[in-house]
């Protein structure tokens, strides 16, 4: 059988392979920009309305949602975890709110605040059943997402929630320079979530947890309660987006169909954006490009006129090749 | 303890009382929630127990028996295979766009799609052993992938097959026994099969040991990657094997097949016995676990809940296993 690999010297494309592989553990975020504008460029050669100012406002308007609950999941992957429930967190927000304001007669304000209530509430059990009960976090956040999308839809019997008054759109409907709130919103988030990271010791902590639980826990960090949070926060930004899907797209009510597949965007954004399945490691900056170059990919195939059905495999595709980056990653600087 | 004598110490030592060793049999476990079920289900409705019934939970859960039970295996040999719905998906796909579009025959056509989720399995298990990604992720990215490909080859396109397998459709025709279809029955000789190899052969003993102590079962001469690949193999061929079975007896082919799959497979499996650890596992516990979801999926139905809101029975049950799972981990006594 083979000898192990630390025993046999590197190739010459093992050493190139290395070269990469450091650069990427070291400016993640460069490699990505780099990513951005050779993808962006080759779907600009098929096509040049890929550059237009309305393309590029649209992939920024649909990437401001999965990249808002990405500054949660950043947060949640550093400390170690992962959630697979964000996209029907989003729909039970939604759907959640929605049934207040029409049938309960909530004012918007009221509705919203109760909403996200719900959605820090799935957080916790999220929360609770991964690090307390010690049920891995991916069927944990699987079994809850359907559980969440289950409940919206017996909420709604599967059909949209409308008429919902106007005050709902409000928010929706700003659109500074031609691009959604949700934007704006979702750059404020990675703002505080990036300084949070890097200045504060709660970021310190996220490292920490997720780098060695062990050693953390040694040093007196509570990496239950730094987990737990991480799963409510995550859980509040998604049930953030889903109302925010539900005030932003003219007469979307609340509909339990929102998120649908969010996750995969989010997860593989996430991922090329240089957070690592193995915990430790990741920037809010990172998973803001890894999104808008997930949001970008999907968008190019489109305009690029390739089969729109070869989104999902190439989302999925990226997924794994960032996936396998950040395994080869970890196992060099382990050996 | 019980009581013990002075002569044979190691005998008193591990001897339990009756009860208590009965209750560490996962599958008795399984088996008592079967019946505990189905009885609470027939209570609140009679039609529970027709033979119809029956007839339709011994189908539907064929497909899915069929790919917990590749599923069982792997699990035993300490990996899991998340994309089994979309292994699922393509296989039907595979099959479906080579007899719908180009008029291949029934046989070629399964080889081919056959031949197709062995691919997937074998880059499944390329990924966790020579990547060395732990399966709970790798195979979760190829399931995103794996679906995206069906899709895409479908090009979104609902083929309608029920004319051109008239071979297949054999399979899921009643049989005079009890007018349950035959693929049911070749199933369940399928589980007979595999629990017995499991529990009497050295093939199952080499599983058990790869999957319950990787580094004892490499030091003693197994070849655990050779091992593990072929349990992917088979897990995606069982899978993809399903798949074209929904299709059969659904005479249709898109891109939903196995849609949600994921999560009854890994429930199933749990529920069984296996373990989301590794090493442990019950073939015929997949068997029971299938028996118990299939029940509690046809009581729903029966009582009109909407697939939608079944949603939450499956995540709560999900859960539920996991939380049995951890729970015996946690009290196992060596």
């Amino acid at each position: 059988m083979e000898l192990s690999g630390k025993d046999r010297q590197p190739t010459a494309l093992g050493q190139g392979l290395n070269r990469i592989l450091q650069a990427l553990a070291a400016r993640q975020e460069a490699v990505i920009i780099l990513l951005i504008v050779v993808v962006g460029a080759f779907f600009y050669s098929r096509n040049t309305a890929m550059l237009d100012g309305a393309t590029v406002r649209s992939i920024l308007r649909t990437m401001a949602f999965p990249g808002l609950i990405s500054m949660g999941m950043v947060q949640l992957m550093i400390a170690g975890e992962i959630d697979l429930s964000t996209g029907a967190v989003m729909s039970l927000a939604a759907v959640f709110a929605a049934k207040l304001i029409r049938d309960v007669g909530l004012s918007v304000p009221e509705s919203v605040l109760c909403a996200m209530g719900v959605s820090l509430l799935v957080g916790l059990a999220n929360g609770l059943l991964t690090v307390k009960v010690g049920i891995p976090a991916v069927i944990t956040t699987i079994g809850m997402s359907f559980i969440a999308r289950g409940i919206s839809y017996s909420f709604t019997n599967g059909l949209p929630i409308y008429p919902l008054p106007p005050e709902v759109a409000i928010i929706g409907s700003w659109k500074p320079l031609g691009i959604s709130f949700t934007f704006f919103l979702m750059l404020g988030v990675m703002v505080v979530v990036e300084l949070l990271l890097n200045r504060t010791r709660w970021g310190a902590m996220l490292f920490a947890t997720g780098g060695n639980k062990l050693a953390a826990q040694v040093c007196g960090i509570n990496t239950d309660r730094v987990k737990i949070i991480c799963f409510m926060a995550t859980s509040l930004l998604a049930g953030m987006a889903g109302m925010l899907t539900m005030s932003q797209l003219p007469m979307t009510p609340g509909d339990p169909i929102i998120g649908k597949n969010l996750e995969l965007d989010i997860l593989a954004g996430v991922i090329v954006g240089g957070v690592s399945f193995y915990g430790g490691r990741g920037s809010a900056i990172g998973s803001f490009l890894g999104v808008a170059f997930i949001q970008l990919v999907r968008s190019g195939v489109v305009i690029a006129r390739f089969s729109s059905y070869l989104q999902v495999p190439v989302v999925g595709v990226l997924l794994v090749l960032a996936a396998v980056v950040d395994v080869l990653r970890h196992r060099r600087s382990e050996a | 303890m019980a009581s013990s004598t002075t002569t044979t110490a190691p005998e008193a030592v591990y001897r339990q009382s009756l009860g208590r060793r009965l209750l560490s049999i996962p599958e008795l476990g399984v088996a008592v929630a079967v019946i505990v079920f189905f009885a609470g289900f027939y209570i609140a409705d009679k039609a529970m127990a027709e033979q119809a019934n029956f007839v339709r939970m011994a189908t539907q859960g064929s497909m899915i028996g069929l790919a917990a039970f590749g599923m069982s295996f792997l699990m035993i040999s300490g990996e899991i295979d998340l994309s089994s719905g979309s292994t699922a998906a393509l296989g039907a796909t595979v099959a479906g766009l080579l007899l719908y579009n180009h008029g291949w025959p029934e046989l070629a056509s399964y080889g081919a799609a056959l031949g197709a989720v062995a691919v997937v399995g074998l880059v499944n298990s390329f990924i966790v052993l020579k990547i060395r990604m732990p399966s709970f992720f790798a195979t979760l990215g190829m399931s995103f992938a794996v679906q995206g490909l069906a899709v895409w080859l479908l090009q979104g396109q609902w083929l309608y097959v029920g004319d051109l397998i008239p071979g297949l459709t054999k399979v899921v025709q009643p049989s005079p026994i009890f007018d349950l279809p035959w693929v049911f029955l070749v199933l369940v000789a399928l589980y007979v099969i595999g629990d017995i190899l499991m529990r009497t052969s050295k093939l199952g003993a080499t599983i058990t040991s790869v999957g319950g102590n990787r580094q004892a079962a490499e030091i003693v001469g197994i070849n655990v990657p050779l091992v593990k690949t072929l349990c992917f193999v088979f897990t995606s061929v069982c899978c993809g094997m399903a798949g074209i079975l929904v299709m059969a007896y659904a005479g249709t082919t898109d891109w939903s097949i196995g849609d949600g799959w994921l999560l009854w497979v890994i429930a199933i499996a749990i529920i069984g016995g296996g373990s989301l650890r590794g090493g442990v596992g019950s073939v015929m516990g997949a068997l029971l676990g299938t028996a118990l979801i299939q029940v509690i999926r046809m009581g729903l139905a029966n009582a009109r809940v909407q697939t939608n809101a079944q949603g939450i029975v499956i995540g709560v049950i999900l859960i539920g296993a996991a939380i049995l799972d951890v729970i015996r981990r946690k009290s196992a006594q060596y």
